[in-house]
């Protein structure tokens, strides 16, 4: 899983390390990059560092090293995370240790403290987020403290890079923090006879190994790698011990922990300074103009998009739909300002604070969801997705035998009809250019013409074409909005609201990182399923991405056709994708082996995202997508090329036929999109909607096969990519259990879906 | 005459043993507690109708079952109460406890249950018998401890003890600070419940939330 191995092969022999440890989400990753200058996601989620960063320290000639851990509220390994940040702290090499605590939450900083302070390590501490701590009023004296703990304390903002060259100088002057904790006579009684069964030979003092092993870490058994005899006598002392205390030892030590901590705070941290309230000006346009407006067109967005969905059957008139949507509009305002003005105008809250309990709002929460969604979709699906994707695709790249046509460089004002031409670019599209050039040496029809430049299935002209067209825009706003609410601290709240669901499919609300990822990219997303506690809850997740989740690609091309066709099957469409979900899910919770992890997980406020941060991490996601996705689009482009050449495209249409055809009800030409679908699921809608939109010629699509043949591509197996990281990640074993579910599901659901639009007549 | 205690004493291992070996072998008790003792008193209590033999095995009546069953009760209670009120440790709160189920009567244990928020597993994680007072609607007296999962939002409150099953649940509350004596608001209920504490505010389920048992401050 987590390769922690060290690289024998450094030129340089590498003076000392430096570790980066803290608790999770307070900033660890962010000082990473301070100190070494390289980039790793940083976002306000607990838990985003998964795999451990190393990277050079700036100005050090490369001779001293910077590891980041993943954060961990305890040393003794009750996750993967901590398991990795105990194991780097055991490692046998010169290090010093920088712990970052979240300032205003230094209790639980400290108590890593005093587990660093028991193995013996030398640590700087930089209390970070500073702002934060004087916003709440919160005064910590630090000369009293630093000298109590004999360890430099330095007030960091790193997002700021306040404070960042002090705590640079203070590396130079780590120390052991003076502490020492008595556990009570039982306890250090057993620690001593512990510690006398310890080999010589550990990395860190013996005292906090005995400390781990009475904790019960037997994850630390192993990893030591102690014979099974003394094992047995640490288990033996550890008994004994144990009987003497009604609760599990490991509560016992960190009850103790806690209160050395709470003694050792007594007179530094007060609450006396004036807590930070929002200014009176911005304040009064929060609560009179912001959120009024907010409020309203939530409202009058809700209405529209119920409207939305029953077009069909209730035909309100120009009139009667403004008229509702204003009195959505105005009820929203009405619901909305009740609760702000009775629960938040005296509190005197800062305006993040507020918002932070307003996204977690039993009821006022969901209107929000649905216009935050909304939103992404516009973002996503219509910009991105329409708008974008046309451009570049038409536009930029064009087809190798005809001329795009150029485009105009042009401003509008929006809402109205004013445009501003500028000039007409008479640009034909880069293909156009290729296939004019390659037209020099060859004919249109030469091998390797259609090989490159071929318009169905050309490497160029479909593979890289789409690829950079099509996916570049979709996951670069996806990315975009995903990195939004993950710094502003919505991602988490969202767990809040969706546990319950969750728990119906055997997850937890943990698991809305990497299902709500999926709907950017279900590779990335397969990848971060580690983050659940559970094996159980792993598998499960892997699979309802694999089944269920449409990447963005995919849903962006869906909407745009589906959208065009009715409301009413768009949602249908999610009716269904949705209720499958809920079913596989729940059954495979009741089938799977193992537990469900409880829901335990802490809010980081709500904060104002940065603008760069976003942008960075953005551009680094759809980096590392465009890496993963092009070579697997020119492969899938090349099989498909071949399989159109040597004609077995044909002849597998023919075996699909049956299925396709009688099952589903759908023309034969379809199957190309089905075989498509294992290379790109988007890809392979495009290709059903084209090959139905030519079988219906000039008349319109039935949208009873549009909607079945796009609930089978969603449902149908992950692309390529995604395939190879649920075998990665998962053992091959499980991987193909779950292809091998996967597609004849997909069929029978689109199949039954077909039956009974036949019966109800829609 | 047997000793009442002895024979409570007597019932109340037959009950473990069946808890934890799922049967009650004679023998064991003749090592539990001498041969003459044991035979003495197992025949006063198959004379009583509280237990039969079926070859080698004891195996309950009706009565003999019900009684034990108050007996584990009190012994349960009683450990909660000495463990986690209380706060005695170790041994000593293992003797208390043995000596206080002898004592109380059925409507003290009823009160103290009621105290304690009805706890369903003593400090060790073992069952406790439910007794009326658990399952009955009606609640004389309010009480003064309660799990976390039942304290409606704004109101702040205590911990007093936390119970979960495993110990990876409570190491990992204790890590992030949910200890017996926090002070903690109810931020809210739904769609899950959120504590505040300090400066952090903690997201949790329902199913954990009921192990976190609270005292109003």
């Amino acid at each position: 899983m987590h390769d922690i191995k060290t690289k024998s092969s450094d030129s340089k022999a590498i003076d000392y390390r430096i570790a980066l440890v803290g608790n999770p989400n307070v900033g660890k990753s962010v000082l990473f990059g301070l100190l070494t200058g390289k980039y790793v996601t940083v976002s306000n989620y607990p838990g985003t560092t998964v795999e451990v960063s190393r990277g050079m320290y700036v100005g050090s000639n490369n001779t001293v090293e910077v590891v980041d851990t993943p954060g961990a509220n305890s040393l003794i390994s009750h996750s993967e995370d901590e398991r990795v940040a105990r194991d780097i702290l055991l490692r046998d090499e010169e290090k010093k240790i920088i712990q970052i605590m979240d300032s205003k939450n230094i209790h639980r900083g400290l108590l890593i403290t005093t587990q660093l302070a028991e193995m013996g390590l030398p640590v700087s501490i930089s209390l970070n987020m500073w702002d934060e701590t004087l916003d709440r009023g919160m005064t910590i004296d630090t000369d009293k403290l630093q000298n109590t703990l004999g360890v430099t304390l330095t007030k960091t903002i790193a997002t700021q890079k306040y404070g960042i060259g002090a705590l640079r100088n203070s590396i130079n002057s780590v120390n052991v923090p003076k502490i020492r904790i008595d556990y009570g006579e039982v306890i250090e009684g057993g620690i001593k006879r512990i510690e006398e069964l310890l080999p010589e030979n550990l990395t860190v003092r013996k005292r906090a190994i005995a400390i781990m092993l009475l904790s019960y870490d037997e994850d630390l058994e192993k990893t030591l790698k102690f014979d099974k005899q003394v094992i047995s006598r640490i288990h033996k002392v550890r008994g004994d011990v144990q009987r003497q205390y009604g609760h599990s030892l490991s509560y016992i030590i960190i009850r103790k922990r806690s209160e050395y901590v709470d003694d050792l705070l007594e007179g530094i941290v007060s609450y006396g300074g004036k807590e930070e309230k929002a200014g009176e000006i911005s304040r009064n346009a929060f609560f009179f103009f912001i959120m009024p407006l907010i409020s309203f067109f939530i409202g009058l967005k809700v209405m529209d998009l119920l409207m939305f969905m029953i077009a069909n059957y209730v035909v309100a008139s120009g009139q009667t739909a403004l008229i509702l949507k204003l009195v959505g509009g105005g009820v929203s305002v009405g619901f909305y300002s009740f609760y702000l003005f009775s629960r938040e105008y005296k509190t005197g809250r800062k305006i993040t604070s507020i918002l932070g309990a307003l996204t977690m709002h039993p009821v006022l929460a969901w209107p929000m969801l649905l216009v935050v969604l909304w939103g992404i979709y516009k973002i996503v699906g219509e910009f991105g997705a329409g708008d974008c994707v046309d451009f570049i695709e038409n536009k930029i790249f064009g087809s190798s035998l005809e001329m795009s046509g150029g485009f105009d460089f042009k401003v509008f004002i929006p809402f109205t009809n004013i445009e501003y031409v500028f000039t007409h670019v008479n640009f034909q599209g880069i293909n156009y250019y290729l296939g004019l050039l390659c037209q020099k040496f060859m004919s249109a029809d030469n091998f390797f013409f259609e090989l490159f430049l071929g318009k169905n299935a050309g490497i160029i002209q479909v593979g890289v074409t789409y690829s950079i067209a099509i996916i570049l825009p979709i996951v670069g706003f996806f990315f975009m909005s995903f990195g939004l609410m993950e710094d502003s601290g919505y991602l988490p709240r969202l767990a809040v609201m969706l546990n319950r669901f969750f728990k119906i499919l055997g997850l937890n609300g943990k698991a809305v990182l990497p299902m709500v990822l999926g709907l950017g990219c279900d590779t990335m997303a397969t990848l971060t399923t580690r983050i659940l506690d559970t094996k159980k809850e792993r598998i499960i997740s892997t699979l309802l991405l694999a089944l269920a989740v449409p990447c963005s690609a995919q849903l962006g091309v869906i909407a745009g056709i589906l959208g065009r066709v009715s409301g009413l099957h768009l949602t249908i469409y999610f009716v269904v994708i949705f209720s499958q979900m809920l079913l596989v899910g729940y059954l495979s919770s009741k089938i799977l082996k193992g537990t469900r992890s409880d829901f335990l997980m802490e809010m980081p406020p709500f904060r104002r995202p940065k603008l760069t941060n976003i942008l960075l991490k953005t551009y680094y996601r759809t980096k590392w997508f465009l890496k993963e996705a092009v070579p697997l689009f020119v492969l899938g482009t090349f099989i498909l090329f071949i399989l159109t050449k040597l004609g077995i495209l044909t002849y597998i249409e023919s075996a699909a036929s049956p299925v396709v055809k009688h099952f589903l009800g759908l023309p034969v030409e379809t199957t190309k999109g089905f075989i498509l679908g294992f290379l790109r699921r988007d890809y392979a809608v495009v290709s059903i909607f084209k090959a139905l939109e030519e079988k219906a010629g000039n008349l319109t699509i039935d949208p009873n096969q549009l909607i079945v043949a796009l609930v089978v591509i969603t449902l149908f197996v992950p692309c390529l990519a995604n395939f190879f990281v649920m075998i990665k990640e998962r053992g091959s074993k499980t991987a193909f259990l779950m292809f091998a579910f996967i597609i004849p599901f997909s069929f029978l659901v689109g199949g039954v879906l077909r039956y009974i639009l036949q019966w109800l007549s829609i | 005459m047997a000793d009442e205690l002895q024979i409570e004493e007597m019932l109340e291992y037959i009950w473990m043993l069946e808890e934890d070996h799922g049967k009650a072998e004679s023998t064991l008790m003749d090592d539990k507690f001498g041969n003459e003792v044991a035979n003495k008193c197992l025949n006063e209590m198959v004379g009583k109708k509280l237990i039969s033999f079926s070859d080698s095995r004891i195996v309950f009546t009706d009565n003999g079952k019900n009684l034990a069953e108050l007996i584990i009760r009190r012994h349960r209670i009683a450990e909660r109460l000495l463990n986690d009120v209380l706060e005695m440790s170790g041994d000593e709160f293992e003797r208390g406890a043995c000596q206080f189920e002898h004592f109380v009567n059925e409507e003290i244990i009823a009160s103290i249950c009621t105290l304690l928020g009805h706890p369903a597993v003593c400090p060790h994680g073992k069952k406790i018998p439910p007794g009326d007072c658990c399952t009955s609607a009606r609640r004389n007296l309010g009480p003064v401890i309660n799990p976390l999962s039942e304290i409606r939002s704004g109101e702040k409150v205590k911990v007093v003890y936390v119970t979960t099953k495993s110990h990876a649940s409570l190491d990992r509350l204790s890590a992030i600070g949910v200890i017996p004596g926090l002070k903690l608001t109810i931020h809210q209920k739904h769609p899950s419940i959120i504590i505040q504490y300090g400066e952090t505010q903690l997201a949790l389920d329902k199913d954990v939330a009921e192990n976190i048992f609270v005292r109003k401050v």
